[in-house]
């Protein structure tokens, strides 16, 4: 291998020279790691078009609505408060689109390409979710024509009307969202054939002999009218743009646009720790290799290093900083303590399983041999494209987390009870404690562990079209009362007729009640115990 | 391909990837949106604003520092569908010393903490600060108020004329030349015509010092040639000097002269008489609620006009002009005698206030108390004197008790007939703002 001369020796950067890098980023990530990506377009971009991109949902083209003028907003005051901005965004777009911070070192360049031009766009590609649910080549598409569609309401309806439709259907998004796919809509063709197939079936095991049974009366009795609709949905917007019952035709389109882009952004939500997981493996690879081949220096490496560890480190659940506020009169410092425990950096554990797949492919431990046996061992790269292609965050952890990061990472589990004054240690990183971390730490991603369960059961049909929507209590979590209140005049909003909400538990008891009637929401307590 | 290997530039397609420089693409794409939010808030900053007014009394209305409020979103806020309380299993990194089976005391707050930020979903927050300069703060509380009969003086009053700036020119008399713009136009001009002179001078001169060297150390073939040929440069140089001398320091284009224009201004001056009551039955609670009337009329004033000139008169039975520490602290005994405040009023006006230059503006606060003699006196100077000469006169009583007083009826009755009179009561210090309120709405609405 020959050392070649390195790319770029100061920190500042030149069109040509983001060229230059983005070729040899691209060698390592298509050559070596063999990654699949869309065609990147790499957008240099200052941090006032930064701020805009925040606040518009992460997209380049949006419906204009208030409530992203209250992010930018307050993205702007954090901003100008002193907080930092990131990097880069990056689209699941088919051309990739990868905005550049404009102040990015010429390292910081070459480390947010390779993060999210190559990182984010291969994961965008090739995982089983996103290859699922969108459609990386036509979102701008449509996300112009809801722009526009949005806007030729509002000159229509008025600006107010069409905003409050919009926030309305804002508050039940993550009602909008298909978890598994739908059954393709027969085409009149095949209908007809099912039609015929099913008559002559009929035909073929056509037994006289039944018609001698008289129908029994309990059977009569029984000939109500079918629940509408027949299977409970749990997709309320779907339900409710295809079924509300004199919804305008522009309110259910609108309902659609909202709907569609939940959808697309549910992949993202399934897999974020793994996405920025990937992400980091793949730059940090890849700047490796550029430091081996000589194409960085030394200070941009280090620079590189600073970088990548502020990004993927894990603070302790207990840590704190000490800041000095000041002296008191007698001249001793005044000193708080700020705990900095902010969750579970999604960059840290994620980019460290990664690590810890090709250590175990590499350098396997008898403690990986009898874990993962069919990775232990075997070559690296394919097992690293294989999770990459068949995981979300939550099967990820269950299947690859593995007692060493456990351990390095020393992770608890515990156990919080509303009812009991103390929490329970419920496991820790030893052997005992391994598989219920994993499947506890697994469960917090579990989206069921922060969306409620909502279901349309029922629609009075034939009455004042009551619609009706169950909750089933996950663990026996009760809902917010108030925001519940709220969320349900919301609902009121887009049914445009009565709705009640029901809550049971998971042994199917009664625990609270929600009547809305004329935008006013009633609440009553079933309490069983 | 070989991966995971060391892979030459030949191996990979190069041509499928574009760098786009969007800098210069349009910023401010949130704008429109930010404005839409803004707009949406108005209506809840208000409410904040009234709410705040309602707390904390008039008292730091007046004070300089920065008010912070913070607004419930109501128009805005998007509900946060969520669950609360019941049973959560969570894992945090960092153990150092817990073991499987120990119980902790739960610490206060910390609680949902691990598991909210496993996921993207919606902040739940809605609350909004913001700060508002006295400047600002002053706009919302006047918000909507307004100096009734303003536009009546703007009107028919004298015109006077100000001198406003209104940009340059290139003509003009010598008192009004811009020198800062003119000489900013004067150096670069003198500049570039020396230039090229300045460079021949330093050539000819080069070159006589140059022949005079060669002459003085006699090792030339012809000195004559060599000292005609320096008188010829000479000459030269002083043909530069004078070309040199020729450029003026200032020409006709360098000029630029300020412009300024008469603007109308309507009269800005207005003064305020603040007449109070301080006879025996007035006590200090009156006192107080009165002097927040007064404070809020004078923040009103000095916002509409450049100048308020404030009167301090108070009464028993004799008025008198007092300062605005006596008005507010010194207490005199004796009996009520209401037309003795508005006869010295007329009389300071006639003497001080020509109507002519100054709005006159009234405000009388009194518990009501007046000697049943005096009562028509009173009806008889308000109508024939002060009402004619008063923008604006207001009457605010300032009693506990719901018995009706001497005076109320008597103002009351012409403030059916003037419009320039307004009559209220404030019985509590809560009333005084929205009786303030009240008094100074936007007519018409």
């Amino acid at each position: 291998m020959k050392a070649k001369e390195p790319l770029f020796t100061g920190s500042s950067w030149t069109m040509d020279l983001l060229f230059r890098i983005t070729d040899e980023v691209k060698i390592i990530a298509e050559g070596e790691l063999g990654l699949n990506c869309y065609t990147n377009e790499i957008r240099i971009i200052t941090s006032e078009q930064m701020l805009d991109a925040y606040a518009m949902n992460g997209m380049p083209v949006n419906y204009w609505h208030h409530s992203f003028g209250r992010e930018f907003l307050s993205h702007e005051r954090s901003y100008r408060k002193g907080s930092s901005l990131a990097y880069e965004i990056v689209i699941n777009t088919d051309p990739c689109l990868v905005f550049c911070m404009e102040d990015n070192t010429a390292t910081m360049q070459a480390l947010v390409i390779a993060h999210a031009g190559f990182g984010h766009n291969h994961f965008f590609k090739n995982n089983y979710l996103f290859k699922q649910w969108t459609h990386a080549h036509a979102i701008i598409d449509y996300l112009e024509f809801s722009r526009n569609f949005v806007a030729e309401c509002e000159k229509k309806y008025g600006i107010v009307e069409v905003e409050d439709f919009l926030t309305a259907c804002h508050t039940w998004k993550y009602y909008g969202i298909d978890h598994s796919p739908r059954s393709e809509a027969l085409s009149a063709v095949e209908e007809r054939n099912q039609m015929r197939e099913r008559a002559e079936s009929r035909q073929r095991n056509l037994n006289v002999i039944w018609r001698i049974i008289p129908e029994s009366k309990d059977d009569l009795d029984d000939k109500k009218l079918p629940t509408f609709p027949v299977d409970p949905e749990g997709n309320l917007l779907y339900f409710i743009e295809k079924n509300a019952p004199s919804l305008p035709d522009w309110k259910r389109e609108i309902i659609r646009i909202v709907r569609k882009q939940s959808q697309y952004f549910y992949p993202q939500m399934l897999t974020k720790g793994m996405n920025e997981g990937f992400a980091c493996f793949t730059h940090y690879f890849i700047m490796n290799r550029l430091h081996e081949k000589g194409l960085i220096t030394e200070g941009s490496w280090m620079e590189f290093l600073a970088d990548h560890t502020g990004v993927t480190s894990q603070p302790d659940f207990d840590a704190k900083i000490r800041v000095l506020r000041g002296y008191d009169p007698s001249g001793q410092p005044i000193v708080e303590e700020i705990p900095i425990y902010r969750g579970i950096n999604p960059y840290g554990i994620f980019f460290a399983i990664f690590m810890d797949i090709k250590r175990m492919c590499e350098n396997p431990t008898e403690e990986d041999k009898k874990w993962f046996p069919e990775i232990a061992g075997k070559p690296w790269l394919p097992a690293i494209k294989w999770a990459v292609e068949n995981f979300k965050d939550e099967s990820f952890l269950r299947q690859y987390l593995s007692p060493k990061v456990m351990r390095d990472y020393r992770l608890f589990a515990i156990h919080d009870d509303e009812e009991d004054d103390e929490i329970l240690i419920s496991a820790v990183h030893d052997d005992d404690g391994y598989r219920d971390v994993r499947r506890t730490i697994a469960n917090m991603y579990d989206i069921h562990e922060h969306l409620p369960d909502f279901e349309v059961v029922d629609v009075d049909l034939r009455g004042d079209r009551m619609m009706k929507i169950r909750h089933t209590a996950h663990k026996n979590k009760s809902l917010d009362i108030e925001e519940t209140k709220k969320a349900l005049v919301m609902l009121g909003k887009l049914w445009e007729y009565p709705v009640t909400l029901t809550s049971i538990n998971r042994d199917g008891e009664h625990m609270s009640t929600w009547v809305l009637v004329d935008d006013d929401v009633e609440h009553s307590h079933t309490a069983s115990e | 391909m070989k991966l995971g290997e060391f892979i030459e530039k030949s191996e990979v397609d190069m041509s499928d990837y574009r760098i786009v420089d969007s800098r210069k693409n349009t910023k401010g794409k949130s704008l429109q949106n930010s404005q839409r939010y803004i707009e949406r808030q108005k209506d809840d900053r208000k409410k904040a604003i009234r709410e705040k007014i309602a707390q904390d009394g008039i008292k730091d209305l007046g004070s300089d520092e920065k008010k912070r409020l913070r607004v419930k979103l109501r128009g805005t806020e998007e509900p946060h569908i969520g669950h609360s309380g019941g049973v959560s299993d969570r894992v945090y990194p960092g153990n150092k010393k817990y073991g499987a089976g120990d119980r902790l005391p739960r610490p206060d707050g910390g609680g949902g903490e691990g598991g909210r930020d496993a996921s993207d979903h919606g902040e739940g927050d809605d609350d909004f600060y913001f700060e508002l300069s006295t400047e600002e703060w002053q706009d919302a509380v006047f918000d909507g108020l307004e100096i009734p009969d303003m536009v009546k003086k703007f009107l028919a009053g004298v015109e006077e004329f100000e001198l406003k700036h209104a940009g340059l020119t290139n003509d003009g008399p010598p008192n009004k030349m811009n020198i800062v713009k003119t000489m900013a136009r004067s150096l670069p001009r003198r500049t570039a015509f020396r230039l090229p002179h300045m460079k021949r001078k330093q050539d000819l001169e080069d070159e006589i010092k140059q022949l005079e060297k060669e002459l003085a150390s006699g090792a030339v073939a012809d000195p004559d040639a060599i000292a005609k040929r320096i008188d010829i440069l000479k000459g030269e140089v002083k043909e530069v000097e004078r070309k040199l001398a020729s450029i003026p320091f200032l020409e006709k284009h360098d000029l630029r002269f300020n412009r300024h224009e008469m603007v109308p201004v309507p009269i800005a001056q207005a003064v305020m008489f603040c007449m109070m009551d301080v006879s025996g039955s007035m006590e200090e609670w009156h006192k107080e609620m009165a002097k927040r009337f007064f404070l809020l009329l004078y923040l009103f004033l000095r916002r509409n006009y450049e100048r308020v000139a404030v009167v301090f008169l108070r009464h028993t039975t004799e008025a008198r002009e007092v300062t605005e520490e006596e008005f507010f602290t010194d207490r005199d005994t004796g009996g009520t005698r209401v037309s003795s405040v508005l006869e010295l009023m007329k009389e300071i006006v006639g003497k001080r206030f020509p109507l002519s230059e100054w709005n006159i503006y009234g405000c009388q606060a009194s518990d009501g108390d007046d000697w049943r003699d005096d009562l028509p006196v009173v009806e008889e100077c308000m109508t024939e004197s002060i009402l004619p000469i008063s923008q604006y006169y207001a009457y605010v009583e300032v009693r506990q008790t719901t018995r009706a007083s001497e005076l109320w009826p008597t103002m009351n009755s012409l403030s059916q007939i003037h419009d320039n009179l307004a009559v209220a009561l404030v019985t509590d210090q809560r009333d005084i703002y929205p009786v303030f309120r009240k008094l100074f709405e936007k007519q018409g609405e």
